[in-house]
């Protein structure tokens, strides 16, 4: 098949060298047809191929339609922006273009000067209300400086017949022609109501003197490519006054553009005749020394040097962060090389001001970015760049704390992805592990960009102790609540536990932390199941008859499986028969309850807790056998008294022994008090009252086998 | 005169351009009015329009006598648009005139943006021979590089006026023909080779 594909795919393939070939090898058609399947096979596999390729690149040319539209919108904000930019610049130049022309005519006409603000305001109303009658003009208020020339009403006439069209009315501003229409007022009094039908810029507007033919006369004519418009004045006083202003307004607009532009080639001009001096007398402003610099000094400088600062500059603006960073250490190289002059001074602080402005740039980068809503998991490393820059600039500390705000910030949001449905469990394992791991990979990522800084380790190891601590805090607002068993408590602690102990991997060790937190609560939980497990044996002694339990041979084997899992395997003998067994169900009840609560009490056990899993052990273990003792003491179960003992055997033998196996292989140490009140179980001949236990001796194991 | 500008006449349309002072403005009074004006005043723009009889047709000339001195190019431009022939008038007493055609020519060409539009040279003032400075040959082969006809006229003793203007309504009105009998042939073959270089490029 590979051949096949090889064949095809080769630059000098020859479809009829390929199936002359085949013919000539296959026989029959069988073959043949085998051939035709193999070759179909391949064309459905490309045709796959080549299907899952489109969908690939239409995924890469969404992604790329969506940058480019991101960029577009971006571009269209800016061009925006430089659009109003550009219309305030002009405003401003207008401003006081108009204003200098206007004064002059002032001057020369009334040989008064105004203020051109109030001038303009002046223009302005009167513009407005000119232009009130005009339907649609009112966009030509928003020219400054624009005043009326000349108004009119003419007739318009048909360009190639002569014709007369309809009644005009025209205004001529300074700098443009404006021609409107009139409206109907429905014969009703009052001004003329006019609607705005073109405009015509002066500077491309042709008007045109016409000679008097026929009946065109006292006309002229504009010629506005494509429009050619035919007027007809009233009067040739009329018409003359049209064309000279129309003359006048042309030749003043002239005027003012020369004006402006040899006010800028003066403007050029100085500029020319000031650049050379200019980067010396601003380096020499921004020492402050008045002498003269030397001119040596600055003519053997390197041309970069010199535009190091907008180098930089640019090279800040334009986010090349490393490019900035390498050309502020040439910069610093050199300058700490080179002899100091007033120049290289300048210099100077301008480089350390570009520098201050770099690191504030990545700072706020950082900063930005640990505020940014949507922390992906790029966040951490898209921050290594500024934060190794920030290191590189001797600013590690500033670096190591927006990292780690940066870290709080990303944990925070990973956090908050966990939801808390249903079971504790569950919830407290995920929050912890992904807490714990989180914490061990910003770490590791911490320790990967600071490798060479002390003094950032200690701001790292702080930083997990809050996190730590953070994290338990609200762990035990989730975990220690009045309804929880022990057992989810012993599971959700274990957890914790574990994952905390990831972090030892990088020689952060902040168990005792945790458990420090834990411990309070902790103690108090179990104190408080301590307390509920005496009082339920209370009640269920209270009610206790001593009745052997019977169950179908069935449930006693699977009772007896799971007592043998806990490690509290009944003796056979306890089986008086197929379904009869000599424990009571609360002895069975009893004993599994304690090994569960042992079991949780020596997971979560540390050496602190000890007092307290200890007490809590002891005084359940007591509550029981001070019913066990009483129970054979008292005479209202003689009867029983045999069940009694048994169970009494069960629990000493068996339930404790399990107890102190447990205890010792967790905390490798006898539970010396559990051993006290083993001991006690002792049988007294039923006439005896005594309530405390012989002296320690061998008593219990003779006594157990005198009563078999 | 014939005073019924109806849709039958034909109108073309004829401007006058050249440096100021080179006489088209005389030029133009000259073929209107039969007369010869001496004081020269500069023309701001103005439009004359006449019924003359072309080969046994009468049709419709209208004059746009430019302004030698205009400045501002859109409002030149704006001429040029108008137009659908041009008399290019230079003085054979003013080099500098002659030179300018140059000029007038290149921004005819380009806002017409037509290579064969109906166009005349015109050395203007053959009447003062001794005051010459643009030599005969100079101007003819300017002419011929720039394939049009070169005519040289007088204002004042009104030598080859009409014809200048006859030449160019004949140009004009073949122009006009051509682009109509091909149903907009020419124009459209232009356009069309045009479209075509556009895929090309």
């Amino acid at each position: 098949m590979t051949d096949l594909m090889k064949n095809l795919g080769s630059d000098d393939f020859n479809p009829e060298k390929f199936v002359k070939e085949l013919s000539s090898q296959c026989v029959g058609v069988d073959e043949l047809r085998q051939q035709r399947a193999k070759i179909q096979i391949l064309a459905d596999s490309t045709s796959a191929q080549l299907k899952k390729n489109v969908y690939q690149n239409y995924m890469q040319f969404i992604e790329t339609a969506k940058e480019i539209s991101h960029l577009e919108s971006e571009m269209y904000q800016l061009s925006q922006l430089l659009g109003e930019q550009r219309s305030l610049l002009g405003t401003l130049g207008a401003i006081g273009a108009t204003g200098v022309v206007f004064d002059e005519n002032i001057e020369t006409q009334n040989g008064e000067s105004h203020n051109a603000g109030t001038k303009e305001e002046e223009q302005k109303s009167k513009l407005i209300q000119l232009l009130e009658n005009v339907e649609g003009a009112m966009s030509l208020v928003e020219t400054p400086g624009r005043i009326c020339l000349h108004e009119g009403s003419l007739l318009e006439l048909d360009p190639l017949e002569g014709t007369p069209l309809k009644r005009i009315h025209a205004y001529l501003f300074n700098d443009v022609l404006m021609i409107a229409s009139w409206l109907a007022t429905g014969g009703r009094r009052g001004p003329p109501r006019y609607k705005m039908q073109a405009v015509y810029d002066l500077q491309s507007l042709a008007v045109v003197n016409v000679r008097d033919l026929g009946t065109v006369k006292l006309a002229f004519k504009l010629l506005a490519f494509p429009d050619t418009r035919v007027f007809q004045c009233a009067t040739a006083t009329s018409k003359k006054e049209w064309l000279d202003k129309c003359e006048q307004a042309k030749k003043a607009r002239l005027v003012q553009e020369d004006q402006t532009k040899s006010v800028d080639k003066d403007r050029n001009l100085k500029d020319e005749h000031i650049a050379p001096s200019r980067s010396m007398s601003l380096d020499s402003n921004t020492i402050g020394t008045e002498d003269s610099p030397e001119a040596e000094g600055t003519e053997s400088l390197p041309e970069w040097l010199l535009e190091v600062a907008e180098d930089l500059d640019s090279c800040i603006a334009q986010r090349h962060f490393e490019e900035a960073y390498n050309l502020l250490e040439k910069a610093r190289s050199y300058l700490s090389e080179a002899q100091t002059t007033p120049v290289l001074v300048g210099i100077k602080a301008k480089v350390d001001d570009r520098a201050q402005s770099l690191v504030d740039v990545l700072t706020k980068e950082l900063e930005l970015s640990s505020e940014a809503k949507s922390l992906q998991g790029g966040g951490l490393r898209s921050a290594r760049r500024a934060v190794r820059l920030l290191i590189q600039l001797d600013q590690s500390v500033q670096a190591c704390q927006l990292f780690l705000r940066l870290c709080n910030a990303a944990l925070k949001a990973q956090l908050k992805r966990v939801k808390r449905e249903g079971p504790t469990i569950p919830y407290v394992k995920q929050l912890s592990a992904i807490a714990f791991s989180n914490v061990a990979e910003m770490a590791r990522e911490f320790l990967r960009i600071f490798p060479n800084s002390a003094n950032c380790t200690s701001a790292l190891v702080v930083w997990c102790g809050q996190e730590v601590n953070h994290l338990t805090s609200h762990l035990i607002k989730q975990v220690f609540i009045p309804q929880v068993s022990t057992n989810t408590l012993a599971e959700c602690i274990v957890a914790v536990r574990s994952h905390c102990d990831q972090l030892t991997q990088l020689g952060i060790d902040l168990r005792y932390q945790l458990d420090g937190h834990l411990r309070t609560p902790l103690a108090r939980a179990l104190q408080d199941a301590g307390e509920k497990y005496v009082d339920a044996i209370k009640v269920r002694a209270a009610e206790d008859t001593w009745r052997p339990s019977n169950q179908s041979s069935q449930n006693l084997q699977k009772l007896m499986t799971e007592l043998e899992d806990l490690g509290i395997g009944v003796p056979l003998s306890y089986m008086t028969s197929e379904t009869w067994l000599s424990l009571t169900s609360n002895t069975l009840a009893f004993s599994r309850l304690y090994v569960g609560l042992l079991e949780d009490c020596l997971s979560v056990n540390t050496p602190e807790l000890m007092i307290t899993i200890d007490s809590v052990l002891v005084s359940v273990m007591r509550a029981q056998v001070q019913h066990l003792l009483a129970s054979l003491s008292n005479p209202k179960f003689k009867q029983e008294r045999k069940v009694v003992e048994d169970n009494a055997v069960y629990i000493r033998d068996i339930v404790i022994g399990r107890g102190l196996e447990l205890y010792q292989s967790a905390t490798a140490r006898p539970f010396t008090k559990l051993v006290t009140l083993k001991d006690q179980i002792v049988f007294e001949p039923v006439a005896a009252t005594k309530p405390r236990p012989a002296p320690r001796t061998a008593v219990t194991k003779y006594s157990t086998t005198e009563y078999i | 005169m014939s005073k019924k500008p109806g849709a039958t006449q034909a109108l073309h349309k004829v401007i006058m351009v050249g440096s100021g002072g080179v006489g088209k403005s005389a030029l133009t009074l000259q073929f209107m009015y039969d007369e010869f004006v001496e004081d020269y005043e500069p023309t701001k723009a103005d439009s004359y329009r006449k019924t003359v009889v072309l080969d046994a047709e009468e049709v419709q000339i209208d004059i746009l006598d430019t302004a030698g001195q205009e400045d501002y190019a859109a409002i030149r431009d704006n001429y040029f648009r108008s137009g659908e022939g041009f008399l290019c008038v230079f003085s054979i007493t003013e080099d500098d005139s002659f030179q300018a055609t140059q000029e007038f020519r290149e921004q005819i060409l380009r806002v017409k943006n037509d290579d064969h539009i109906p166009f005349l040279l015109v050395g203007n003032k053959s009447d003062l021979q001794e005051k010459r400075k643009v030599n005969l040959a100079e101007a003819q082969a300017r002419s011929q590089q720039w394939g049009v006809p070169y005519v040289e006229t007088s204002a004042k003793t009104r030598e080859n006026v009409d014809k200048v203007f006859f030449d160019l309504m004949r140009e004009i009105r073949s122009r006009k023909i051509e682009d109509k009998s091909a149903s907009n042939g020419r124009g459209k073959d232009r356009a069309k080779r045009k479209k075509k270089m556009c895929i090309i490029l």
